[in-house]
């Protein structure tokens, strides 16, 4: 009889705190206009996850430092059509099922006005169909996906490219060297992940790395998969070596992309072309640490130093002294990029309606730190890619000509 | 006279008290039920969360808890169970609420062929085979081109407002919570129950005395998967995209087994208090994580891990049983069956 009481009190008293909870945080929070703008003097509120622990905490760490960083920027500007802005940002631990919990959180308890996505398709796939239910933008600098894209018409993105499109600049930029000089003899190693396989394969018979070489006639001699979770990557460079690839594509994310250039190097593999195309790998902190092993290696990036586009330098020396960066990060970019967007979007339509703000997006051009942007029907950016090869510890931009600071190093 | 008398009243005692525990459950299930329309929609998400991993949990619990036998494999069959899910609705277009039971029986099949053999094994030979079965399920669904590769499955969505769409799944994951107790309840109580009991106490004397090990062994590991695979499959339409590392984490397996650890390993009661205890302090330390003062900042993400760290510690130092072996330490009961 005791337990009972004990168990009717204590569940009692879990309902009354959980509604509790529920009904202080919907009378804190209204909205007062038809343009879903707050109240005067009420903040405008963004909320987003990142997984700023477990796997990837390394990139979600660049996310941060911009995201604080433009939030003190813009709030000392007088803040979003003269509100403030307060950004909420939940740790999802990089793991789906936690995300989702917390993206119901953001739009039905914190009442957030502006949603971001979180860092990587894994999880950005699993949070789309909650904004999209909730007929909410996913403001997205946290991922690439053309199939996420195409399905979906709540999603406004930051990169400058799609996975089919990630290895085009290598391509265009062999296509532009004497006959005698192109590679004919393509190895590939693809991490299995969604993202590098349709970098790999490309979408729907268009882009990928398979397809832009076949059109180009080169023989792939070298096309294997490996787990993420990869700690010996030996056995695949000796078989690039043996098959004598001369263009080689090492399609992963950060951590193994790593360990196949330090194996690479440690085995003397040196391929004439040799394309870290995966994830921005070669603008981490972590590649200045290769030394030698990073040197020379190719890589996709969007925006970098000497571009100057609106903001770039100021982002890269906030880096600098925050993040003690020597590179300039791409994810600092594609995130600073995605909230350029949406403050522009935000004061041009002046109003917080999600199907206006949208509308005006992709009617309207942007100025960002990733170069003036345009936005296609799926809510993409138009492609903008630049290829830069690792030379002497910095990042030059090799292609397009018109944007390069060095010319391209072939072994 | 004064036999029958004692008699009348320990029935009448015994009967009150199942009384008193019959209308605790009914009222619990009944608040639960209401919980789902009264909560925050992020509340509704955490107890499907909660609700799931109890599933799971119980599921671990007839063969890991009542017979002793530590089995980290637990996420083949759920994974096994989404996959399932995701391949019949996308490339069959099986219903989805069909799917669901094929899920479970899919998990079985798999338990049955994994079982066998993986059954003959004891103590820590048993743990690591379930592991090696673990990866190898991952590796083969990340290279099968049915199963969408590492490229994985994008489930439909129900088409439901946000909120409907929530009460769907927790509503789904409490009835099937509350089976998967129930079925634990009774398990305890009965003689497979004790069976398993006598299996985790002592195996080769339970079989001298006539115990059929191996049977009831996978019989134990059968009724988990066939639970664990229908969990599989509301997860995976719950969460609209499944892939091969997020389906197959070992986390999940670890998750499970510690739950019912800190709950207290072989008790009905374990998996209902251990699963809330470890996910509701986690959701809520992420919430506070960023809004509470810390040394000048704010606290750090990684608080609650430091947090779990010390809940482990305790548990192991202080309740080595788990919260009901406390419960019962306290209560002057038996800590073993």
């Amino acid at each position: 009889m005791k337990s009972f009481r004990l168990f009717v009190t204590t569940t009692v008293l879990l309902v009354l705190i959980l509604t509790g909870c529920s009904a202080a945080q919907n009378a804190g929070s209204s909205t007062s206009s038809s343009n879903g703008l707050p109240p005067a003097g009420q903040p405008i509120v963004i909320g987003g996850t990142l997984g700023l622990t477990g796997a990837y905490a390394g990139p979600s760490a660049d996310y941060k430092a911009t995201y604080d960083y433009w939030l003190q920027q813009v709030n000392s500007h007088g803040g979003l059509l003269g509100h403030p802005v307060k950004m909420i940002i939940y740790d999802d631990e990089s793991n789906p099922a936690t995300a989702q919990s917390l993206y119901q959180r953001l739009i039905h308890q914190d009442k957030v006005n502006l949603l971001l996505s979180p860092y990587t398709t894994a999880i950005g796939g699993a949070v789309l169909p909650i904004a999209a239910a909730n007929h909410m933008i996913l403001w997205n600098g946290g991922f690439v996906g053309i199939k996420l894209f195409k399905s979906s018409q709540w999603m406004i993105g930051s990169y400058t490219y799609q996975e089919p499109d990630y290895s085009r600049g290598v391509f265009e930029m062999i296509d532009s060297l004497p006959a005698s000089e192109r590679p004919t003899r393509v190895g590939i190693v693809t991490e299995q992940n969604p993202f590098t396989l349709a970098v790999r394969d490309g979408y729907q018979g268009q882009g990928g790395v398979i397809n832009f070489a076949k059109q180009r006639g080169m023989q792939i001699v070298l096309n294997e998969e490996y787990p993420p979770t990869a700690t010996d990557v030996s056995g695949l460079i000796q078989r690039a070596k043996a098959a004598k690839v001369d263009l080689f594509f090492a399609l992963s994310l950060p951590n193994p992309a790593a360990l196949i250039a330090r194996t690479a190097y440690s085995l003397g593999f040196k391929p004439k072309i040799y394309c870290a195309c995966g994830s921005l790998v070669t603008s981490l902190p972590y590649w200045a640490q290769l030394g030698p092993a990073g040197e020379g290696i190719f890589s996709t990036a969007m925006a970098v130093p000497s571009d100057s586009y609106d903001g770039i330098n100021d982002l890269f020396t906030m880096l600098q002294q925050v993040r003690h960066e020597t590179v300039f990060s791409q994810y600092a970019a594609v995130a600073m990029t995605i909230l350029q967007v949406m403050q522009q979007a935000v004061e041009g339509a002046r109003t917080l309606d999600q199907q206006q703000l949208r509308a005006y997006v992709l009617s309207h051009r942007f100025n960002t730190v990733n170069g003036p942007l345009t936005f296609d029907q799926y809510g993409m950016p138009r492609y903008n890619a630049v290829l830069v090869q690792y030379l002497n510890g910095k990042n030059e931009v090799v292609w397009p000509p018109s944007r390069a600071t060095a010319k391209p190093q072939l072994q | 006279m004064s036999s029958a008398l004692l008699e009348q009243v320990t029935a009448r005692t015994r009967w009150r008290r199942w009384l008193y525990r019959g209308l605790g459950a009914a009222a619990a299930v009944g608040l639960l039920a209401v919980l789902g329309v009264l909560i925050p929609l992020d509340w509704v998400t955490t107890l499907s969360a909660v609700f799931m991993y109890i599933l799971l949990a119980e599921s671990w619990n007839i063969l890991g808890g009542y017979a002793g036998y530590l089995n980290f494999g637990m996420v083949t069959f759920f994974g096994v169970g989404a996959y399932t899910a995701g391949v019949l609705c996308t490339q069959y277009n099986v219903h989805p609420l069909l799917t669901i039971p094929l899920a479970g029986v899919m998990a079985t099949v798999v338990a049955l062929l994994v079982g066998v053999p993986a059954l003959r094994l004891r103590g820590v030979y048993f743990a690591i085979l379930t592991l090696i079965i673990s990866f190898l399920t991952q590796v083969l669904v990340t290279n099968l081109d049915i199963t969408g590769g590492a490229s994985g499955i994008y489930m439909p969505s129900l088409p439901f407002d946000p909120f409907t769409n929530e009460q769907i799944f927790y509503y789904a994951f409490l009835g099937l919570m509350l089976l998967a107790v129930l079925l634990a309840f009774i398990i305890e109580r009965s003689r497979f129950g004790y069976a398993l009991v006598a299996i985790r106490e002592d195996e080769d004397p339970a079989e001298i005395l006539g115990v059929h090990t191996t049977w009831l062994k996978t019989q134990a590991l059968l009724l988990g998967a066939f639970l664990a695979g229908v969990a599989g499959a509301i997860y995976a339409f719950h969460t609209s995209y499944i892939e091969p590392q997020g389906t197959f984490s070992l986390d999940i397996s670890i998750d499970v087994v510690l739950m019912s650890l800190v709950g207290g390993l072989g008790t009905w009661q374990g998996p209902v208090i251990g699963v809330p205890l470890m996910l509701v302090t986690a959701q809520v330390l992420r919430i506070l994580a960023g809004e509470l003062p810390f040394l000048g900042s704010t606290i750090p993400p990684e608080f609650d891990r430091v947090v779990f760290g010390i809940i482990l510690i305790l548990v192991a130092l202080l309740a080595p049983y788990g919260v009901m072996g406390l419960v019962r330490r306290v209560r002057g009961r038996r800590l073993t069956v």
